[in-house]
C-alpha cells in the first residue's frame, strides 16, 4: 500500500550488493553508504562504495558527481575538496601508495609509502587521510606507532608519535572451562578494539562528534528502576546543549508498561542550607515505554523542550476474534503516545496530546522485551515546519511517516510497503528554511530517497 | 523465604543430597558445546587430602566430610597486595609488582615456596602505584616443557610473553611474536567531516582469535568474514621449544583454512581426536501461519572432509547444543523440541492465551567414533512443564524457557555413567529423572523444591563424580549485593 500524497519517492541507485544505511557510514559485505555534510547551506553529499566502485551522489539528485574504481588493496579513502570548485576530490591509501583521483577516472600516484603498511581491512572506509596544515593540504598516514604528516611531494613535514601510556587495558579474556583445549590447555580469547592515542597539536584534532543519543533496550530500562536515580538512563530536558537540565527515566515495575520520569535540575546557588548541586523532582509515571530514537528527540511543538515519546501493547481483553486476526495477518495493535513537556508546570503533560493507533509485525511483539517495537524510529522533521515528526517501520518491509501538526491524523501521511525489510536514515536538506529532512532508504541493494514534493 | 533459612547443613534420610549455603559463590552462563560452566572458584585439592577444594582469589573452603561449610574460610596470603593468582596442582602462585610467589597450604598454614623478583611487561598492569583492587584470578601458568614447573605466559598485544624458571629465577624469554595481524577499522564517532572540520585522526584496530595452547603445542585461530555474511576460519599449529635458552614458535604445517561457516559457528572439541571442531546454532522463527513457530538449527563439522552437518528442530535456544551424555568422550548432540505451537493455529492461540501446560521433548544422538550423529535419536524424554502464567504474558519462567534455562542434560547425580536429566517442571520444583545406562528412564523421579527467582545450575561442586545442583537467587532485600546461593551436593545414596 502506498499513501503517496505529498510525497514523492524516488529510486535513487542501485548497487550490486545490499547495504546497510546509518546517518553518517554504514557498510555492508561490499557495499557501504556515507551521507557527508557538505559545508552550511549546502546538499550533503551521498557517497556510495559499491565493491571497488566509488560513486558520489549530491543527496537531491541521482546523477552522479563521479564514479571511480578503486585499487583492490585500498585500505582507506577520503573525499576533500583541496581545489576549492566545490566538488570533493578522491584520496585513496594502499599500503605502499597514496592516490589522487582528478578529472574524469584519472588518478595519480602522489607518493609512494615506505615502509609498506602492514594492515589490512574488510573493507576500504572513509577516515579523514587529508588535513589542512600551515595552509595547505597535507596527507596524515598512520603508521604502526607513530602518524607522518607529508606534503604532496611525498616528504614528511612533521610525526606525531604515540602517546605512551605504560598501560594497556586487559587484552585476553581467558576461556574456563576451556571450549577448544583439553582439561591441560592454557585457553583465551582475544576480541580487542585497539585505539592508538597520538599526539596531536590541540588545532590539528578532531573536535565533530557525532550528537547521538544510546537507546536503552527495554531490559535494561526494567533493570533501571532499581537503581540510584542517578544511574537511570537520561536525555537532555532542552534542545539548547547548554541546559544542565536532564530527564531521567525507568521503566515501572513488576509489569514494567510504564514509565517513571524524573527531571534532574541544577540548585540555585542562592537557595540557603543547600549543598547538592543537583535536585530530582518527584517520580511520575506514564503508561507505556519511552521511545528513544539514536538519531535525535522530539521536539513536536518547537517551544525548545524535547517531548515524551512512549509506546504501548494492549494485551489484556483483547478479544478472541482480534486475536485470531492478528494471528492470520501476523499483526499486533501498537500505540504510540506523545507528551508535550509543559514549561510552565515543568513536567510533561500526564495526558497524551496525541496518539498513533497502528499495527507492528508480530514479531516484534515477541521480542518487545529485548527490543522496541518502533524499528527505524526517527524523529525528524519532515515537512519543512520546524517541528518533529514520527517515522518508523511497523514491519520490517514497511515505512509509515507521520506529520505532527497540532496533533496527529488517524492514518500516516505517508506509507509504503517494500520488498525487503527496510532501513532507512534522515538526511538533512540545508537548503531549506528549516533543516527539514528527506528520507533515505535502503530496500535491498537499492536505495531511495523519499521527501515532500513540490506541491507543499 | 524458606531457602534463606537454611544455613547450615540439611540433611534427609530420604533425600540424595545434602543442602549447603554458599553465598560467596558465583555461576555463569553453561558453555552450548560441552556442558561447563565456568565459576567464581577454581575447584582444586589445595590441602591435598584428596578431597576439591573451593579457592577463591582471596580464601579457601576446604572440603569437609563431602562438603562445604561457608562460614569457615580460609584467607590467602599476599590478599593485601591486590595480586593476580593461578594456580598449578596445588600450589596457588601469586603475580605481584615485581615478584612472583607461590604457597602451598600444608599442616594447617600457608607456606612459601617462592618468592622470586620478575620484569613484567611494561604495559602489564603490575605497577605499585596502581590503586588497590581486589585480588583476581587470571590464567598465566602453563607446563609448556612438561617438567612439572610451570611457565608463566601472557598474551599482550605484541605477541605471547613466557617466562620461564632458570636456576632459581623466573626470567623472560624473547617476545614469540605469533599472533595474527590486526584489521584497520574506521573510529566510530569520527566521521566524515567537511574541509573545516577536519583533523588528525588514527584509525582503531582490531585484532580478533582464539587461542588454546596445549603442552608446547599453540593453536591459533583466526575468524575472516566472507562476503555472502559466511565466515572462515584460518588455523595455525605452532610448536615451541627451547633453542639455546629461547622459546622459539615453529609452524608446524601451513595455515589451514576451514569453512566456509555460518557467523555464528565457533571452534571447539567435541571428541577426543586432535582435530578443531565447528559448531554453532541459530534461533529464527518461520513464517507459516502457526504462532510463533521457532525453530533452532544447529551446525557442526566433525570431520572436515565431511563437511557440516546441519539439524533443525522446532525449539527454542537449548539448554546447550552438545553434551557428552553417555561420558564416553564424545560429546552427543541435544536436540530439544517444544509443543507450545504444535497444531494449528487455533490450538497454538488457545495454549498461548490459555493454557500454562505443554510438552517438551528432549532428544539426544549420540555421537559415533566417526564422528557421525546417530539417526535415531538414542535417549528421548518428554516432560510436560508448568509455566507460572500463559506463555502470551512472557513471564519471567516464560522467558527462561525461551533461553533454554529449564532444562539440563550435563549432570550425573547418582554416578553411574549416564547424565540425567533435570527439567523446571513447574513454578516451584524440578525434577530430577534418572537415566540408566541404557538411556532408558528409571522409575523414580526426584523432585526438588526450587525458589520463584532462583535459576538452577548443574555442575560436580565437590569432584565427587555426582553432579550437584546449584540455586541461584537474587538478592531478596534492598540493600543486599549479594545474591543467595544454596547447593543441594548430591552423593552415593547412605554415603
Amino acid at each position: 500500500m502506498l499513501l503517496g500524497g505529498l510525497y514523492s519517492l524516488a529510486l535513487l541507485l542501485c548497487a550490486s550488493e545490499e547495504m546497510a544505511v546509518q546517518q553518517y557510514s554504514a557498510q555492508h559485505d561490499n557495499a557501504a553508504l556515507y551521507v557527508l555534510p557538505s559545508g552550511q547551506g549546502r546538499v550533503p553529499n551521498i557517497v556510495i562504495l559499491d565493491d571497488q566502485k566509488l560513486s558520489l551522489y549530491p543527496a537531491n539528485s541521482s546523477r552522479s558527481l563521479f564514479s571511480h574504481t578503486i585499487a583492490d588493496d585500498t585500505l582507506m579513502f577520503d573525499l576533500v575538496d583541496t581545489n576549492a570548485d566545490g566538488r570533493p576530490e578522491l584520496f585513496t591509501l594502499s599500503p605502499g601508495v597514496l592516490r589522487h583521483f582528478v578529472e574524469g577516472n584519472a588518478q595519480e600516484e602522489l607518493f609512494f609509502i615506505e615502509p609498506v603498511l602492514p594492515w589490512k581491512v574488510d573493507q576500504p572506509f572513509l577516515h579523514p587521510l587529508i588535513i589542512s596544515y600551515l595552509d595547505a593540504f597535507h596527507a596524515a598516514i598512520p603508521h604502526l606507532d607513530h602518524m607522518r604528516l607529508m606534503n604532496f611531494s611525498g616528504e614528511e613535514v612533521t610525526t606525531f608519535p604515540k602517546v605512551t601510556t605504560g598501560m594497556d587495558p586487559v587484552f585476553s579474556v581467558p576461556i574456563q572451562p576451556n571450549q577448544v583445549g583439553g582439561t591441560s590447555a592454557l585457553e583465551f580469547r582475544v576480541d580487542a578494539l585497539l585505539s592508538t592515542p597520538i599526539e596531536v597539536p590541540k588545532d590539528l584534532r578532531i573536535t565533530s562528534m557525532r550528537d547521538s543519543y544510546e537507546t536503552v533496550t527495554p531490559r535494561k530500562l526494567r533493570d533501571s528502576e532499581k537503581l540510584e536515580v542517578d544511574l537511570w538512563p537520561q536525555f537532555p530536558l532542552k534542545v539548547s546543549p547548554e541546559s544542565m537540565r536532564m530527564v531521567s527515566y525507568a521503566s515501572h515495575g513488576p509489569e514494567h508498561v510504564n514509565t517513571l520520569i524524573r527531571i534532574k535540575q541544577p540548585v540555585p546557588r542562592s537557595v540557603p542550607n543547600v549543598t547538592e548541586a543537583f535536585r530530582y523532582s518527584p517520580a511520575r509515571m506514564y503508561p507505556g515505554t519511552i521511545a528513544i530514537a539514536e538519531s535525535g528527540l522530539p521536539d513536536f511543538n518547537g517551544d525548545g523542550y524535547f517531548d515524551l515519546v512512549l509506546w504501548s501493547v494492549p494485551l489484556p481483553g483483547y478479544s478472541a476474534s482480534k486475536l485470531l486476526n492478528s494471528l492470520q495477518t501476523q499483526r499486533w495493535p501498537l500505540i504510540v503516545s506523545i507528551h508535550l513537556f509543559d514549561p510552565v508546570k515543568g513536567l510533561y503533560g500526564a495526558r497524551p496530546e496525541a496518539r498513533i493507533k497502528t499495527d507492528i509485525a508480530l514479531q516484534y511483539l515477541f521480542t518487545r522485551q529485548s527490543f522496541s517495537p518502533l524499528h527505524n524510529l526517527s524523529f525528524a522533521d519532515m515537512n519543512h515546519d520546524g517541528f518533529s515528526d514520527v517515522i518508523f517501520s511497523p514491519t520490517p518491509n514497511s515505512v509509515e511517516v507521520w506529520l505532527y501538526k497540532d496533533g496527529l491524523s488517524k492514518e500516516p501521511e505517508y506509507r509504503n510497503q517494500f520488498k525487503h525489510a527496510v532501513s532507512m536514515i534522515a538526511v538533512p536538506e540545508q537548503d531549506k528554511e528549516y533543516e527539514s529532512h528527506s528520507l533515505l532508504m535502503r530496500d535491498g541493494s537499492s536505495i531511495y530517497r523519499l521527501s515532500l514534493s513540490d506541491l507543499d | 523465604m524458606i531457602w534463606a533459612l537454611c544455613i547450615g547443613v540439611l540433611v534427609s534420610a530420604s533425600t540424595p543430597y545434602i543442602e549447603i549455603q554458599l553465598d560467596s559463590l558465583y555461576v555463569g552462563s553453561v558453555n552450548t558445546f560441552n556442558g561447563e560452566v565456568p565459576l567464581n572458584a577454581r575447584r582444586v585439592d589445595i590441602n591435598n587430602d584428596g578431597f576439591t577444594d573451593l579457592l577463591f582469589p582471596d580464601r579457601v573452603l576446604f572440603q569437609q566430610n563431602g562438603h562445604y561449610v561457608q562460614g569457615e574460610f580460609v584467607q590467602l596470603p599476599n590478599v593485601e597486595l591486590s595480586p593476580a593468582v593461578d594456580v598449578f596442582e596445588s600450589t596457588v602462585y601469586f603475580r605481584l609488582p615485581k615478584h612472583l610467589r607461590a604457597y602451598r597450604y600444608e599442616e594447617d598454614t600457608w607456606n612459601l615456596v617462592l618468592d622470586v623478583e620478575v620484569e613484567w611487561p611494561e604495559s602489564l598492569d603490575t605497577s605499585d602505584s596502581v590503586m588497590a583492587r581486589p585480588s583476581v584470578f587470571e590464567r598465566f601458568l602453563h607446563d609448556v616443557n612438561s617438567d612439572g614447573v610451570p611457565e608463566v605466559v601472557i598474551p599482550l598485544q605484541d605477541g605471547l610473553h613466557v617466562y620461564g624458571m632458570d636456576a632459581d629465577k623466573y626470567i623472560a624469554y624473547p617476545v614469540l611474536d605469533i599472533f595474527p595481524k590486526t584489521k584497520l577499522i574506521p573510529l566510530e564517532d569520527v566521521l566524515p567531516v567537511s574541509n573545516i572540520e577536519r583533523g588528525v585522526s588514527y584509525p582503531d584496530q582490531h585484532l580478533v582469535f582464539h587461542c588454546a595452547i596445549e603442552d608446547e603445542s599453540v593453536i591459533l585461530l583466526t575468524k575472516q568474514s566472507l562476503q555472502d555474511s559466511t565466515v572462515e576460519y584460518v588455523e595455525y599449529r605452532y610448536r615451541l621449544s627451547l633453542v639455546e635458552g629461547r622459546y622459539e614458535a615453529t609452524l608446524e604445517n601451513e595455515p589451514a583454512i576451514v569453512g566456509p561457516f555460518p557467523a555464528f559457528v565457533q571452534p571447539c572439541r567435541l571428541n577426543p581426536d586432535t582435530q578443531i571442531d565447528f559448531a554453532g546454532g541459530t534461533l529464527d522463527y518461520t513464517s507459516s501461519l502457526a504462532l510463533l513457530t521457532p525453530v533452532y538449527s544447529t551446525h557442526v563439522q566433525t570431520m572436515p572432509e565431511r563437511g557440516v552437518q546441519l539439524y533443525r528442530t522446532k525449539s527454542f535456544v537449548p539448554h546447550v547444543q552438545f553434551c557428552d551424555v553417555n561420558q564416553d568422550g564424545y560429546s552427543d548432540l541435544m536436540l530439544e523440541r517444544t509443543d507450545i505451537t504444535h497444531g494449528g493455529l487455533r490450538e497454538t492461540l488457545n495454549r498461548f492465551t490459555t493454557q500454562r501446560k505443554f510438552k517438551h521433548h528432549i532428544n539426544v544422538h549420540f555421537q559415533e567414533s566417526d564422528g557421525r550423529f546417530s539417526k535415531e535419536a538414542d535417549v528421548s524424554l518428554e516432560k510436560t512443564i508448568r509455566l507460572d502464567q500463559t506463555p502470551i504474558r512472557l513471564s519471567e519462567m516464560f522467558e527462561r524457557y525461551q533461553a533454554g534455562k529449564l532444562v539440563s542434560f550435563t549432570g550425573d547425580f547418582n554416578g553411574d555413567g549416564m547424565n540425567d536429566c533435570v527439567v523446571q517442571t513447574t513454578p516451584d520444583s524440578l525434577s530430577v529423572i534418572y537415566l540408566d545406562s541404557r538411556g532408558d528412564t528409571v522409575e523414580s523421579t526426584l523432585i526438588v523444591p526450587i525458589g520463584a527467582h532462583e535459576t538452577f545450575h548443574v555442575l560436580d561442586l565437590n569432584g565427587d563424580s555426582f553432579s550437584d545442583l546449584v540455586f541461584q537467587g537474587i538478592a531478596e532485600h534492598e540493600g543486599e549485593s549479594t545474591p543467595s546461593t544454596r547447593v543441594l551436593l548430591f552423593q552415593k545414596v547412605g554415603g
